[in-house]
């Protein structure tokens, strides 16, 4: 396996598995709700604050690692 | 998060290749003989017809699997770099038996036992068992990242701590999904028979599912490059699906005694919801 690189894609593989939860959260869990007939249920997506609290920082920090590794 | 984060796997030895074509060969041939039973023999699992099932055609199932393959192939794609083929397709294979069998294992006895509180899903275009592969494919994903995130967050924390905040970070997402997916505008999946205790009118033993399952996965998981050491990449994986067959059992004897102990104490369902969901 190759090193994925200091490239744009190489650097953005660092952040793929994120990605796929947020896209999910996003497609599945925000455009789903809002395609429910009951407001509240979008309401209900707070309940993933804690979720969206641990993306932000695990985004943070690889940011980090990767410019320190630069 | 630490320097080995960063660093790309080496590529996969002879012996690993060979194991990771034979769990391939076998996943793949339990989703084709699984997906020609759901679609052209449906009457043998008592598959329920999809009636007023939203985009439930064959081609709308099919295309929905490709939303999950996407989302499971950037988790993939990054395994494979950074944890090296074997890991990955332990990881895949472990989410179509682990997830597939345990998910399975309520449907199927759901449709032919009263006792155990079931469900089925609706769609799906490839099947393992009687578990959409795109339900895999979301397990896997979903436990990977939590997974990922986890580890990033608590590098240098316990074992079964990060387990446990993987498992946490999976089922928050799974308290906001199972009541948009369950309602009647989705309907990916049906609950067949009420549980005793629900949230958001999903049973709560659903939520419990979710954080046992990564739980339990994730610890497998952590000791797998050891047993790989150890054991060499067959008799490793022949350990690593051992344990989570093992798991399997005691989920469901622990599911069991759970149903058995709830219906004792609770003769009147309870449902804890917020704005009536």
């Amino acid at each position: 396996m190759t090193s994925p690189g200091r490239s744009r894609t190489g650097q953005a593989i660092h952040y793929f598995p994120i990605l796929a939860v947020m896209i999910f959260w996003l497609g599945a869990g925000l455009i789903g709700s809002l395609l429910v007939a009951t407001p509240h249920i979008t309401r209900l997506g707070l309940v993933t604050l804690p979720l969206l609290a641990a993306a932000v920082a695990a985004s943070i920090k690889i940011h980090r690692a990767l410019n320190k590794k630069d | 998060m630490t320097q080995a984060h960063l660093e790309p796997a080496p590529a996969a030895t002879a012996a690993e290749r060979r194991v990771m074509a034979a769990l391939c060969i076998l996943v793949g041939l339990g989703v084709i003989l699984s997906t020609v039973l759901h679609h052209l023999f449906p009457q043998v699992l008592h598959v329920p017809p999809n009636v007023g099932v939203p985009h439930s055609t064959l081609p709308e199932q099919f295309a929905q699997d490709l939303g999950a393959l996407a989302l499971a192939y950037l988790c993939a794609r990054h395994a494979w770099t950074f944890q090296g083929g074997y890991r990955t397709v332990i990881f895949l294979a472990g989410s179509f038996v682990f997830t597939g069998i345990e998910e399975s294992m309520w449907i199927i006895g759901g449709r032919f036992s009263d006792f155990l509180d079931s469900y089925y899903f609706t769609r799906g275009g490839l099947w393992f068992l009687e578990t959409p592969a795109q339900a895999c494919l979301g397990w896997f994903f979903l436990a990977y990242g939590c997974m990922f995130m986890a580890e990033i967050i608590f590098p240098r924390a316990h074992v079964l701590l990060r387990a446990a905040a993987a498992a946490a970070l999976a089922m928050d997402l799974d308290l906001w999904m199972d009541p948009i997916m369950t309602r009647q505008e989705h309907r990916a999946w049906v609950w067949l028979n009420p549980d005793q205790v629900n949230l958001f009118s999903i049973p709560l033993l659903n939520f419990v599912g979710w954080f046992l399952l990564i739980f339990l996965f994730a610890i497998v998981y952590e000791y797998l490059p050891g047993m790989r050491r150890r054991l060499g990449p067959a008799r490793a994986a022949l350990r690593f699906f051992g344990i989570l067959m093992l798991f399997e059992i005691g989920i469901l004897v622990f599911f069991v005694g759970y149903i058995v102990v709830e219906r004792r104490l609770l003769p009147e369902p309870l449902n804890f919801t917020i704005w009536g969901i």
